[in-house]
Protein backbone atom coordinates (compact mmCIF):
# COMPACT_ATOMS: atom_id res chain seq x y z
CA UNK A 1 0.00 0.00 0.00
CA UNK A 2 1.43 3.31 -0.85
CA UNK A 3 2.17 5.81 1.94
CA UNK A 4 -0.03 8.63 0.07
CA UNK A 5 -2.99 7.38 -1.31
CA UNK A 6 -4.98 10.71 -1.04
CA UNK A 7 -2.87 14.20 -1.36
CA UNK A 8 -5.99 16.30 0.50
CA UNK A 9 -5.79 13.50 3.24
CA UNK A 10 -2.31 14.76 3.88
CA UNK A 11 -3.25 18.51 3.61
CA UNK A 12 -5.65 18.02 6.31
CA UNK A 13 -4.01 14.97 8.62
CA UNK A 14 -0.49 16.83 8.60
CA UNK A 15 1.55 14.62 7.76
CA UNK A 16 5.19 14.70 7.22
CA UNK A 17 6.78 11.77 5.65
CA UNK A 18 5.71 10.70 2.26
CA UNK A 19 7.98 8.48 0.97
CA UNK A 20 7.35 4.34 0.38
CA UNK A 21 7.64 2.28 3.06
CA UNK A 22 7.54 3.99 5.76
CA UNK A 23 8.91 1.92 9.02
CA UNK A 24 11.68 0.30 6.90
CA UNK A 25 14.68 3.11 7.08
CA UNK A 26 17.09 0.91 9.50
CA UNK A 27 16.84 -1.76 6.89
CA UNK A 28 17.69 0.91 3.94
CA UNK A 29 20.32 2.15 6.12
CA UNK A 30 21.83 -1.30 6.82
CA UNK A 31 22.33 -2.10 3.03
CA UNK A 32 23.87 1.69 2.47
CA UNK A 33 26.57 0.73 5.25
CA UNK A 34 27.43 -2.55 3.68
CA UNK A 35 27.85 -1.24 0.65
CA UNK A 36 29.58 2.14 1.60
CA UNK A 37 32.08 -0.75 3.64
CA UNK A 38 32.05 -2.62 0.45
CA UNK A 39 33.52 -0.37 -1.61
CA UNK A 40 36.16 0.63 0.38
CA UNK A 41 37.33 -3.09 0.42
CA UNK A 42 36.69 -3.54 -3.43
CA UNK A 43 38.78 0.00 -4.23
CA UNK A 44 41.24 -0.84 -1.85
CA UNK A 45 41.99 -4.23 -3.69
CA UNK A 46 41.87 -3.53 -7.69
CA UNK A 47 44.03 -0.46 -6.45
CA UNK A 48 46.67 -2.93 -4.97
CA UNK A 49 46.33 -4.94 -8.25
CA UNK A 50 46.98 -1.95 -10.27
CA UNK A 51 50.13 -1.16 -8.30
CA UNK A 52 51.57 -4.41 -8.56
CA UNK A 53 51.15 -4.41 -12.08
CA UNK A 54 53.03 -1.32 -12.61
CA UNK A 55 55.86 -2.32 -10.45
CA UNK A 56 56.56 -5.69 -11.72
CA UNK A 57 56.84 -3.81 -15.33
CA UNK A 58 59.04 -0.81 -13.59
CA UNK A 59 58.82 1.96 -15.90
CA UNK A 60 61.01 4.79 -15.87
CA UNK A 61 59.73 8.39 -15.20
CA UNK A 62 59.44 9.59 -19.18
CA UNK A 63 58.10 6.48 -20.19
CA UNK A 64 54.55 7.89 -19.82
CA UNK A 65 55.29 10.26 -22.41
CA UNK A 66 55.25 7.36 -25.42
CA UNK A 67 51.85 6.63 -24.18
CA UNK A 68 50.28 10.33 -24.80
CA UNK A 69 47.77 9.85 -27.43
CA UNK A 70 47.02 12.40 -30.21
CA UNK A 71 43.46 12.17 -30.24
CA UNK B 1 3.05 27.68 7.46
CA UNK B 2 -0.50 28.54 7.74
CA UNK B 3 -0.13 32.19 6.41
CA UNK B 4 1.40 33.76 3.66
CA UNK B 5 3.67 35.22 5.64
CA UNK B 6 5.11 32.41 7.64
CA UNK B 7 4.77 30.58 4.40
CA UNK B 8 6.65 33.06 2.70
CA UNK B 9 9.98 33.34 5.16
CA UNK B 10 9.78 29.49 4.95
CA UNK B 11 9.79 29.40 1.27
CA UNK B 12 12.58 32.33 1.29
CA UNK B 13 14.91 30.46 3.94
CA UNK B 14 14.86 27.29 2.13
CA UNK B 15 15.91 28.39 -1.27
CA UNK B 16 18.35 30.83 -0.01
CA UNK B 17 20.09 27.70 1.59
CA UNK B 18 19.45 25.94 -1.92
CA UNK B 19 21.51 28.91 -3.95
CA UNK B 20 24.26 28.51 -1.43
CA UNK B 21 24.86 24.61 -2.10
CA UNK B 22 24.27 25.30 -5.73
CA UNK B 23 27.11 28.25 -5.45
CA UNK B 24 29.22 26.32 -3.41
CA UNK B 25 29.45 23.41 -5.23
CA UNK B 26 31.79 25.83 -7.56
CA UNK B 27 34.18 25.27 -4.70
CA UNK B 28 34.70 22.10 -5.60
CA UNK B 29 34.62 22.74 -9.27
CA UNK B 30 37.78 24.99 -8.20
CA UNK B 31 39.52 22.82 -6.13
CA UNK B 32 39.09 19.60 -9.26
CA UNK B 33 40.55 22.45 -11.29
CA UNK B 34 43.20 23.69 -9.48
CA UNK B 35 44.81 20.02 -8.11
CA UNK B 36 44.91 19.22 -12.15
CA UNK B 37 46.79 22.12 -12.86
CA UNK B 38 49.30 21.70 -10.07
CA UNK B 39 49.70 17.87 -10.83
CA UNK B 40 52.01 16.25 -13.45
CA UNK B 41 51.23 14.99 -16.57
CA UNK B 42 51.25 11.43 -16.06
CA UNK B 43 49.14 12.02 -12.78
CA UNK B 44 46.42 13.85 -13.66
CA UNK B 45 43.63 11.67 -13.74
CA UNK B 46 43.79 9.81 -10.47
CA UNK B 47 44.35 13.59 -9.11
CA UNK B 48 41.27 14.16 -10.43
CA UNK B 49 39.54 10.88 -9.44
CA UNK B 50 40.95 11.08 -5.66
CA UNK B 51 39.22 14.94 -5.27
CA UNK B 52 35.80 13.81 -7.02
CA UNK B 53 35.69 10.56 -4.95
CA UNK B 54 35.37 12.32 -1.96
CA UNK B 55 32.15 14.06 -3.03
CA UNK B 56 30.47 10.23 -2.55
CA UNK B 57 32.68 9.51 0.05
CA UNK B 58 32.06 12.15 2.43
CA UNK B 59 28.18 12.58 1.40
CA UNK B 60 27.41 9.67 2.57
CA UNK B 61 28.73 8.77 5.41
CA UNK B 62 27.85 12.78 5.88
CA UNK B 63 24.27 11.20 5.85
CA UNK B 64 25.08 8.07 7.99
CA UNK B 65 26.91 10.20 11.26
CA UNK B 66 28.25 13.06 9.88
CA UNK B 67 25.08 15.74 10.56
CA UNK B 68 24.29 13.34 13.87
CA UNK B 69 27.95 14.14 15.51
CA UNK B 70 27.48 18.08 14.71
CA UNK B 71 24.02 18.11 16.58
CA UNK B 72 25.34 15.54 18.85
CA UNK B 73 28.63 16.58 20.72
CA UNK B 74 27.77 20.49 21.43
CA UNK B 75 28.82 20.04 25.41
CA UNK B 76 31.71 18.15 24.39
CA UNK B 77 30.62 16.08 26.33
CA UNK B 78 30.92 16.87 30.02
CA UNK B 79 32.71 19.98 28.64
CA UNK B 80 29.56 22.72 28.61
CA UNK B 81 25.88 22.37 29.44
CA UNK B 82 23.27 23.26 26.76
CA UNK B 83 21.15 26.19 27.30
CA UNK B 84 18.23 24.36 25.37
CA UNK B 85 18.39 20.94 27.17
CA UNK B 86 20.11 21.88 30.44
CA UNK B 87 22.05 18.94 30.30
CA UNK B 88 25.86 18.77 29.96
CA UNK B 89 26.07 15.03 27.90
CA UNK B 90 25.60 14.02 24.69
CA UNK B 91 22.47 16.33 23.52
CA UNK B 92 19.97 13.46 21.86
CA UNK B 93 16.64 14.51 22.60
CA UNK B 94 16.42 18.01 23.61
CA UNK B 95 12.95 19.91 22.60
CA UNK B 96 13.10 19.28 19.14
CA UNK B 97 17.00 20.46 18.32
CA UNK B 98 18.34 16.49 19.85
CA UNK B 99 20.14 14.56 17.26
CA UNK B 100 17.97 12.01 17.67
CA UNK B 101 15.68 13.91 15.69
CA UNK B 102 17.64 16.12 12.88
CA UNK B 103 20.22 14.11 12.71
CA UNK B 104 19.29 10.45 12.92
CA UNK B 105 19.15 8.86 9.03
CA UNK B 106 16.38 7.17 10.26
CA UNK B 107 14.65 10.06 11.33
CA UNK B 108 11.54 12.04 9.56
CA UNK B 109 13.74 14.99 9.57
CA UNK B 110 16.18 13.19 7.27
CA UNK B 111 13.89 12.96 4.07
CA UNK B 112 11.36 14.65 2.21
CA UNK B 113 8.83 15.92 4.72
CA UNK B 114 5.63 17.89 4.23
CA UNK B 115 6.50 19.62 7.47
CA UNK B 116 10.37 20.50 7.53
CA UNK B 117 11.34 22.75 4.57
CA UNK B 118 14.86 23.66 6.14
CA UNK B 119 16.63 20.82 7.60
CA UNK B 120 17.39 19.00 4.18
CA UNK B 121 19.10 22.11 2.48
CA UNK B 122 20.35 23.29 5.89
CA UNK B 123 22.42 19.24 6.11
CA UNK B 124 23.36 20.13 2.48
CA UNK B 125 24.88 23.20 3.15
CA UNK B 126 26.45 21.87 5.54
CA UNK B 127 27.97 19.16 3.73
CA UNK B 128 29.18 20.79 0.97
CA UNK B 129 31.72 22.21 3.76
CA UNK B 130 32.58 18.87 4.57
CA UNK B 131 33.65 18.92 0.94
CA UNK B 132 35.57 21.33 1.06
CA UNK B 133 37.53 20.30 4.66
CA UNK B 134 38.44 17.59 2.58
CA UNK B 135 39.39 18.50 -0.44
CA UNK B 136 41.38 21.22 1.39
CA UNK B 137 43.74 17.90 2.53
CA UNK B 138 43.50 16.57 -1.04
CA UNK B 139 45.58 18.92 -2.47
CA UNK B 140 48.22 18.73 -0.19
CA UNK B 141 48.67 15.21 -0.68
CA UNK B 142 49.10 15.09 -4.49
CA UNK B 143 50.88 12.68 -6.67
CA UNK B 144 51.70 9.96 -4.17
CA UNK B 145 48.73 8.76 -1.94
CA UNK B 146 46.69 5.97 -2.45
CA UNK B 147 43.52 6.69 -3.64
CA UNK B 148 42.08 3.82 -0.68
CA UNK B 149 43.41 5.92 1.87
CA UNK B 150 42.43 9.08 1.44
CA UNK B 151 39.58 8.32 1.23
CA UNK B 152 39.73 7.21 4.95
CA UNK B 153 41.05 10.69 5.57
CA UNK B 154 38.46 12.24 3.59
CA UNK B 155 35.89 10.39 5.74
CA UNK B 156 37.20 10.96 8.72
CA UNK B 157 38.54 14.89 8.26
CA UNK B 158 35.02 15.67 6.59
CA UNK B 159 32.41 14.00 8.43
CA UNK B 160 33.96 13.29 11.58
CA UNK B 161 36.69 16.00 13.04
CA UNK B 162 35.92 19.06 11.46
CA UNK B 163 32.19 18.13 12.10
CA UNK B 164 32.94 18.08 15.99
CA UNK B 165 35.05 20.86 15.85
CA UNK B 166 31.82 23.11 14.30
CA UNK B 167 29.82 21.29 17.19
CA UNK B 168 31.58 22.64 19.35
CA UNK B 169 32.93 26.16 18.22
CA UNK B 170 30.44 26.93 15.17
CA UNK B 171 26.79 26.76 16.79
CA UNK B 172 25.01 28.53 19.31
CA UNK B 173 24.78 25.90 21.82
CA UNK B 174 28.15 25.17 21.38
CA UNK B 175 30.22 24.85 24.73
CA UNK B 176 33.48 26.67 23.34
CA UNK B 177 31.31 29.73 22.47
CA UNK B 178 29.93 29.67 26.00
CA UNK B 179 32.68 28.68 28.03
CA UNK B 180 35.90 30.05 25.73
CA UNK B 181 33.81 32.88 23.97
CA UNK B 182 35.11 31.62 21.02
CA UNK B 183 33.82 33.59 17.56
CA UNK B 184 34.61 32.18 14.28
CA UNK B 185 31.88 33.50 11.92
CA UNK B 186 33.27 32.77 8.40
CA UNK B 187 35.19 29.21 9.81
CA UNK B 188 38.98 30.59 10.22
CA UNK B 189 39.17 27.92 12.50
CA UNK B 190 37.01 25.91 12.10
CA UNK B 191 36.93 24.60 8.61
CA UNK B 192 40.15 26.22 7.31
CA UNK B 193 42.64 25.85 10.66
CA UNK B 194 41.51 22.20 11.82
CA UNK B 195 41.76 21.32 7.73
CA UNK B 196 45.34 22.76 7.51
CA UNK B 197 46.54 21.02 10.77
CA UNK B 198 44.93 17.31 9.64
CA UNK B 199 47.13 17.70 6.44
CA UNK B 200 50.51 18.55 7.97
CA UNK B 201 49.71 15.94 10.38
CA UNK B 202 49.47 13.64 7.40
CA UNK B 203 52.08 14.94 5.71
CA UNK B 204 54.66 14.17 8.41
CA UNK B 205 53.73 10.55 7.92
CA UNK B 206 53.18 10.54 3.68
CA UNK B 207 56.51 12.38 3.43
CA UNK B 208 57.73 14.43 0.61
CA UNK B 209 57.42 13.30 -3.51
CA UNK B 210 60.72 12.18 -4.70
CA UNK B 211 62.57 14.63 -6.15
CA UNK B 212 61.16 17.29 -3.36
CA UNK B 213 64.31 17.13 -1.56
CA UNK B 214 67.66 17.04 -3.31
CA UNK B 215 70.53 17.16 -0.59
CA UNK B 216 68.14 18.68 2.12
CA UNK B 217 67.27 21.55 -0.66
CA UNK B 218 63.09 21.89 -1.72
CA UNK B 219 63.31 22.24 -5.08
CA UNK B 220 60.11 23.89 -6.88
CA UNK B 221 57.97 21.10 -9.03
CA UNK B 222 55.57 24.07 -10.53
CA UNK B 223 52.31 23.67 -11.76
CA UNK B 224 51.82 22.18 -15.08
CA UNK B 225 48.79 24.15 -15.84
CA UNK B 226 49.16 27.43 -14.47
CA UNK B 227 46.08 28.95 -15.83
CA UNK B 228 44.33 25.86 -15.11
CA UNK B 229 45.01 26.79 -11.25
CA UNK B 230 44.06 30.62 -12.20
CA UNK B 231 40.93 29.75 -12.88
CA UNK B 232 40.24 27.12 -10.31
CA UNK B 233 40.78 29.76 -7.73
CA UNK B 234 38.77 31.69 -9.26
CA UNK B 235 36.00 29.22 -9.26
CA UNK B 236 36.67 28.61 -5.35
CA UNK B 237 36.60 32.92 -4.77
CA UNK B 238 33.28 32.75 -6.51
CA UNK B 239 31.95 29.66 -4.23
CA UNK B 240 33.56 31.03 -1.52
CA UNK B 241 30.63 33.95 -1.43
CA UNK B 242 28.55 31.04 -1.32
CA UNK B 243 29.95 29.74 1.94
CA UNK B 244 29.71 33.32 3.52
CA UNK B 245 25.86 33.46 2.53
CA UNK B 246 25.42 29.90 4.22
CA UNK B 247 27.16 30.76 7.39
CA UNK B 248 23.88 33.15 7.76
CA UNK B 249 20.63 32.73 9.06
CA UNK B 250 18.92 35.20 6.43
CA UNK B 251 15.78 36.28 8.09
CA UNK B 252 15.32 36.03 12.24
CA UNK B 253 13.46 37.87 14.71
CA UNK B 254 17.19 38.20 17.10
CA UNK B 255 14.85 40.32 19.15
CA UNK B 256 12.62 37.96 20.58
CA UNK B 257 14.75 35.37 20.76
CA UNK B 258 16.99 37.10 22.82
CA UNK B 259 14.12 37.88 24.98
CA UNK B 260 14.66 41.91 24.39
CA UNK B 261 11.24 42.80 24.28
CA UNK B 262 11.62 44.18 20.95
CA UNK B 263 10.84 42.95 17.11
CA UNK B 264 14.68 43.07 15.36
CA UNK B 265 14.15 41.24 12.18
CA UNK B 266 18.11 40.80 11.07
CA UNK B 267 20.63 38.08 8.95
CA UNK B 268 22.35 36.10 11.94
CA UNK B 269 25.42 34.37 11.71
CA UNK B 270 26.28 30.90 13.13
CA UNK B 271 25.82 32.02 16.42
CA UNK B 272 22.68 33.82 15.96
CA UNK B 273 24.21 37.20 16.70
CA UNK B 274 23.14 40.00 14.11
CA UNK B 275 25.32 41.15 11.13
CA UNK B 276 24.36 41.70 7.07
CA UNK B 277 25.08 39.99 4.40
CA UNK B 278 25.89 43.62 2.96
CA UNK B 279 28.31 44.20 5.39
CA UNK B 280 29.73 41.02 4.94
CA UNK B 281 29.79 40.95 1.24
CA UNK B 282 31.91 44.17 1.65
CA UNK B 283 34.40 42.29 4.07
CA UNK B 284 34.93 39.35 1.79
CA UNK B 285 35.59 41.71 -0.99
CA UNK B 286 38.03 44.16 0.99
CA UNK B 287 39.75 40.76 2.68
CA UNK B 288 40.21 39.47 -0.80
CA UNK B 289 41.93 42.76 -2.15
CA UNK B 290 43.99 42.63 0.78
CA UNK B 291 44.94 38.94 0.14
CA UNK B 292 45.91 40.04 -3.48
CA UNK B 293 48.03 43.05 -2.95
CA UNK B 294 50.25 41.93 -0.34
CA UNK B 295 50.61 37.71 -1.80
CA UNK B 296 52.06 39.93 -4.99
CA UNK B 297 54.24 41.56 -2.65
CA UNK B 298 55.61 39.14 -0.76
CA UNK B 299 55.58 36.81 -3.57
CA UNK B 300 57.07 38.85 -5.82
CA UNK B 301 54.41 38.56 -8.17
CA UNK B 302 54.18 35.06 -8.56
CA UNK B 303 50.63 34.49 -9.87
CA UNK B 304 49.99 30.86 -8.11
CA UNK B 305 50.81 32.43 -4.68
CA UNK B 306 49.43 35.64 -5.49
CA UNK B 307 45.83 33.92 -6.20
CA UNK B 308 46.63 31.44 -3.13
CA UNK B 309 46.88 34.67 -1.05
CA UNK B 310 43.84 35.81 -1.99
CA UNK B 311 42.30 33.39 -0.53
CA UNK B 312 44.20 33.19 2.15
CA UNK B 313 43.52 36.79 3.02
CA UNK B 314 39.80 35.99 3.00
CA UNK B 315 40.44 32.97 5.63
CA UNK B 316 42.50 35.13 7.88
CA UNK B 317 39.53 37.74 8.31
CA UNK B 318 36.79 35.20 8.11
CA UNK B 319 36.70 34.40 11.85
CA UNK B 320 35.38 38.34 12.52
CA UNK B 321 34.08 39.29 9.35
CA UNK B 322 30.65 39.41 10.80
CA UNK B 323 31.66 42.54 12.61
CA UNK B 324 34.66 44.23 11.30
CA UNK B 325 35.03 47.40 9.70
CA UNK B 326 35.91 46.88 5.58
CA UNK B 327 39.68 48.02 5.79
CA UNK B 328 39.90 46.23 9.49
CA UNK B 329 39.52 42.91 7.15
CA UNK B 330 41.57 44.39 4.50
CA UNK B 331 44.73 45.11 6.92
CA UNK B 332 43.85 41.61 8.78
CA UNK B 333 44.27 40.16 5.87
CA UNK B 334 47.70 41.31 4.41
CA UNK B 335 49.04 40.32 7.70
CA UNK B 336 47.73 37.00 7.54
CA UNK B 337 49.27 36.18 4.21
CA UNK B 338 52.52 37.61 4.87
CA UNK B 339 53.01 35.43 7.98
CA UNK B 340 51.76 32.37 6.39
CA UNK B 341 53.79 32.68 3.55
CA UNK B 342 56.92 33.31 5.34
CA UNK B 343 55.90 30.71 7.84
CA UNK B 344 55.10 27.83 4.72
CA UNK B 345 58.97 28.11 3.45
CA UNK B 346 60.20 28.00 7.01
CA UNK B 347 58.19 24.75 7.64
CA UNK B 348 59.18 22.99 4.14
CA UNK B 349 63.04 24.41 4.69
CA UNK B 350 62.98 23.32 8.49
CA UNK B 351 60.80 19.54 8.71
CA UNK B 352 60.91 18.81 4.94
CA UNK B 353 57.11 19.31 4.53
CA UNK B 354 55.90 18.57 1.13
CA UNK B 355 52.96 20.64 1.16
CA UNK B 356 52.29 20.84 -2.59
CA UNK B 357 49.55 23.29 -3.55
CA UNK B 358 50.10 25.47 -0.08
CA UNK B 359 47.35 24.43 1.75
CA UNK B 360 48.63 23.97 5.46
CA UNK B 361 49.51 27.67 4.62
CA UNK B 362 46.38 29.32 2.69
CA UNK B 363 44.11 27.33 5.35
CA UNK B 364 45.63 25.76 8.38
CA UNK B 365 48.42 29.10 9.24
CA UNK B 366 45.96 31.92 8.02
CA UNK B 367 43.15 30.24 10.06
CA UNK B 368 44.81 30.69 13.31
CA UNK B 369 46.51 33.48 12.41
CA UNK B 370 42.89 34.60 11.77
CA UNK B 371 41.52 33.26 14.83
CA UNK B 372 44.46 35.26 17.07
CA UNK B 373 44.00 38.55 15.57
CA UNK B 374 39.73 38.06 16.05
CA UNK B 375 40.45 37.65 19.88
CA UNK B 376 42.45 41.04 19.85
CA UNK B 377 40.09 43.48 17.40
CA UNK B 378 36.42 41.63 18.98
CA UNK B 379 38.04 41.71 22.87
CA UNK B 380 35.21 42.17 25.13
CA UNK B 381 32.47 41.60 22.09
CA UNK B 382 29.84 38.79 23.68
CA UNK B 383 30.23 36.08 21.81
CA UNK B 384 26.26 35.21 21.75
CA UNK B 385 23.27 37.30 22.82
CA UNK B 386 21.68 34.50 25.30
CA UNK B 387 22.80 35.00 28.98
CA UNK B 388 26.00 33.36 30.47
CA UNK B 389 28.13 33.20 27.52
CA UNK B 390 31.73 34.04 28.07
CA UNK B 391 32.85 37.21 26.00
CA UNK B 392 35.41 37.23 23.08
CA UNK B 393 39.10 37.32 24.10
CA UNK B 394 42.28 36.62 23.02
CA UNK B 395 42.82 33.63 25.26
CA UNK B 396 39.74 32.32 24.83
CA UNK B 397 40.83 32.35 21.17
CA UNK B 398 44.53 31.21 21.78
CA UNK B 399 42.83 27.61 22.97
CA UNK B 400 40.19 28.05 20.10
CA UNK B 401 43.03 28.06 17.77
CA UNK B 402 44.93 25.10 19.55
CA UNK B 403 42.12 23.03 19.44
CA UNK B 404 40.80 23.56 16.30
CA UNK B 405 44.66 23.06 14.36
CA UNK B 406 45.95 21.04 16.95
CA UNK B 407 43.69 18.24 18.64
CA UNK B 408 41.23 18.21 16.34
CA UNK B 409 43.16 18.81 13.07
CA UNK B 410 46.90 17.94 13.26
CA UNK B 411 46.62 14.70 15.56
CA UNK B 412 43.99 12.73 14.52
CA UNK B 413 45.62 13.46 10.99
CA UNK B 414 48.76 11.89 12.15
CA UNK B 415 47.49 9.10 13.53
CA UNK B 416 45.12 7.86 11.28
CA UNK B 417 48.12 8.41 8.47
CA UNK B 418 50.27 6.50 11.37
CA UNK B 419 48.15 3.65 11.27
CA UNK B 420 47.14 3.47 7.36
CA UNK B 421 51.30 3.51 7.24
CA UNK B 422 51.84 1.06 9.28
CA UNK B 423 49.53 -1.10 7.59
CA UNK B 424 51.23 -0.28 4.19
CA UNK B 425 48.10 1.49 2.64
CA UNK B 426 49.23 4.49 2.77
CA UNK B 427 51.62 5.68 0.01
CA UNK B 428 52.17 4.68 -3.29
CA UNK B 429 55.08 2.16 -4.19
CA UNK B 430 58.13 3.84 -5.57
CA UNK B 431 57.81 2.25 -8.97
CA UNK B 432 54.34 4.00 -9.42
CA UNK B 433 55.27 7.12 -8.49
CA UNK B 434 58.24 7.55 -10.59
CA UNK B 435 56.05 6.19 -13.69
CA UNK B 436 53.40 8.24 -12.58
CA UNK B 437 49.89 6.86 -11.23
CA UNK B 438 48.01 7.32 -14.66
CA UNK B 439 50.56 4.93 -16.50
CA UNK B 440 48.24 2.35 -17.04
CA UNK B 441 45.44 3.85 -18.40
CA UNK B 442 47.65 6.23 -20.40
CA UNK B 443 48.79 2.84 -21.96
CA UNK B 444 45.65 1.32 -23.00
CA UNK B 445 44.49 4.81 -24.41
CA UNK B 446 47.56 4.46 -26.70
CA UNK B 447 47.06 1.18 -27.38
CA UNK B 448 42.83 1.99 -28.17
CA UNK B 449 44.47 4.96 -30.58
CA UNK B 450 46.98 2.46 -32.18
CA UNK B 451 43.82 -0.01 -33.45
CA UNK B 452 41.39 2.10 -33.74
CA UNK B 453 44.16 4.38 -36.61
CA UNK B 454 45.12 0.95 -38.17
CA UNK B 455 41.18 0.07 -38.30
CA UNK B 456 41.32 3.45 -40.55
CA UNK B 457 44.11 2.76 -42.95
Amino acid sequence: MPTVQSWIDVMESGQGQVYPYVGTEIWWLILAIVIWLGWHVITGISETEEHEEVCNRAPGPNDHKSNITNW
Amino acid sequence: MDNELSALVTIFTEFYYWITVVLMFLIHVGFCMYEVGVSRYKNHQHTLMKNTMLIPLVTITWFFFGWWIYWAFINGPGLGTSIISGESGMNLVADGWGANELGNPTGPAMAINMGDHISGVFWAAFLLFSWTAASIVSGAVIERIRISAFGVLAIAIGSVFWTIDASWGWHFDGWMVKVLGYHDAYASGVIHAVCGGFALGVLVVLGPRIGKFVNGEPQNIGPRNPWLVTLGLFLIYTGFWGFYAACNIPIFDAGADAGAGVTFFTATNIYVTPTTLSGITMNFLMSLAGGLLAGYVVSKGDPFWTYSSGLAGIICASAGNDLYHPLQAMIIAMVGVVIMYKLHYWVERRFKIDDAVGAVAVHGYAGVVGLLICGFVLWGYPSSMYDGYAAITPWGMLAGAIIMFGVLGFLPGYVIALILNSAGQLRIPREVEIAGQDYLAMEAAKKDEETVASAEQ
